[in-house]
């Protein structure tokens, strides 16, 4: 099964530190000791001094930022890596011996609209995949005889849409369709067909 | 002196109204933004990423959730914390918070294909193939390598049973990335059921 995909968040950035770093130096500046020419030297060695501690303060938190980004990565990446991807041909198609009886099921409300009991085959037909080792498509064939084309088209319809077992699943591989001459019905047989995992 | 006419003033004032349009239309309103309103933007931004930081650290996924909601109110343009509260939002079976999520991270992130990829697994989990199989398309169109939305995509087809040129180019695509031997496996089923139904098509045609 596949899972969601989380996003790296950020590390601050050199940028944001610095503005941040900035904002309070500006805010804690003396200014008007700077403004006044008789401590020039004393702003001076109070200037060099802030401007290394603020680059120590910055180095740290950057150190900080870093630590914490490659800790995060480390984390997400472990993450990744217990997120085994368990799946195979047999996640997607496991084999389900309801799936006949569900399509055969899905016309009992209306069996009795048929001319006659619709012929389904006893079991579906198996046959290989060129190509794919370890998958085979199974085909049950039905068939119904003298009927109004919307009855059996239902029957397909709602076979294809039975939730329990086929939906998403059963396909139509083959339909065959021929008119009975002496009325307005139709002879049809089709093949619902679906993959199974050997 | 001679008083000017008509003549001679014309040309002065079709230039002074020239020069009135221009400034006119070049004029425009800026806004200025404060030092304190970019200053605070700024610390809400690291406080943002500092909660979302310890929300990706933490075990708990109702405390992340919790530290991933105080992140987007403290800066709500931070894109990842938006898409990993939707995923936890998602885990949690919240679905239609999980879906704004990831929407609000998809417009804060438009080149990133991972948050809508999620809002495609979103909708794939909960049966809309169809829809799920839109957003895959829409993670690819952000970045045609990606390859989780590949094989989403891929997988959409397989289970709407439908084959197209695009299908066939994902695969081919997939393949060429694809380090996960069950995957590639199953990718190249799906390379010859595509290949089958789009002759089975052309045959028709």
């Amino acid at each position: 099964m596949e899972t969601t995909i989380l996003m790296t968040i950020p590390a601050r950035t050199l940028a944001q530190l610095s503005a941040v770093a900035g904002t309070a130096d500006r805010a804690n500046r003396p200014t008007h000791l700077v403004a006044l020419g008789a401590l020039a030297l004393f702003a001076g060695l109070v200037f060099a001094l802030s401007s290394y501690k603020s680059l120590s303060g910055a180095q740290s938190a950057i150190a900080r930022a870093q630590s914490d980004t490659q800790r995060i990565d480390h984390q997400i990446a472990l993450y990744h890596s217990l997120q085994v991807e368990e799946t195979s041909l047999a996640t997607y198609y496991p084999a389900d011996p309801y799936i006949d009886t569900a399509i055969e099921g899905v016309i009992d409300p209306y069996r009795d609209e048929f001319e006659r009991p619709p012929d389904i085959a006893p079991s579906p037909d198996r046959k290989d995949i060129s190509g794919v080792p370890g998958l085979e498509q199974y085909e049950l064939r039905c068939s119904a005889r003298n009927d109004p084309i919307q009855l059996t088209s239902r029957w397909i319809s709602d076979a294809l849409a039975e939730q329990e077992h086929c939906a998403d699943r059963v396909f139509v591989s083959h339909i065959s369709l021929s008119p009975v001459p002496s009325n307005q019905f139709w002879n049809t047989t089709f093949k619902l067909a679906w993959y199974v995992a050997k | 002196m001679t008083r000017p006419t008509q003549t001679t003033l014309r040309p002065l004032v079709i230039v002074a109204l020239a020069v009135l349009l221009g400034a006119c239309s070049s004029s425009r309103r800026t806004v200025t933004i404060s030092p304190e309103f970019r200053a605070d933007q700024q610390q809400r931004l690291v406080k943002s990423i500092d909660l979302a930081s310890e929300a990706s650290r933490t075990d708990d996924p109702d405390k992340a959730m919790d530290l991933y909601w105080q992140a987007v109110t403290e800066y709500p343009q931070l894109a990842p914390a938006w898409n990993n509260l939707g995923q936890l939002l998602m885990e949690h079976e919240r679905a239609l918070e999980a879906a704004d999520a990831f929407q609000t991270a998809m417009q804060l992130a438009p080149g990133d294909p991972r948050p809508v990829y999620n809002m495609g697994l979103l909708w794939d989990r909960k049966g809309f193939r169809q829809r799920a199989r839109q957003y895959y398309l829409d993670a690819l169109s952000r970045d045609p390598y990606f390859l989780n939305a590949l094989r989403g995509s891929i997988r959409a087809d397989a289970l709407l049973y439908e084959a197209t040129d695009d299908t066939r180019s994902q695969i081919e695509r997939a393949l060429l990335l694809e380090k996960n031997p069950e995957w590639e496996k199953w990718l190249r089923g799906q390379k010859i059921r595509v290949e089958n139904q789009l002759s089975t098509i052309k045959t028709y045609r």
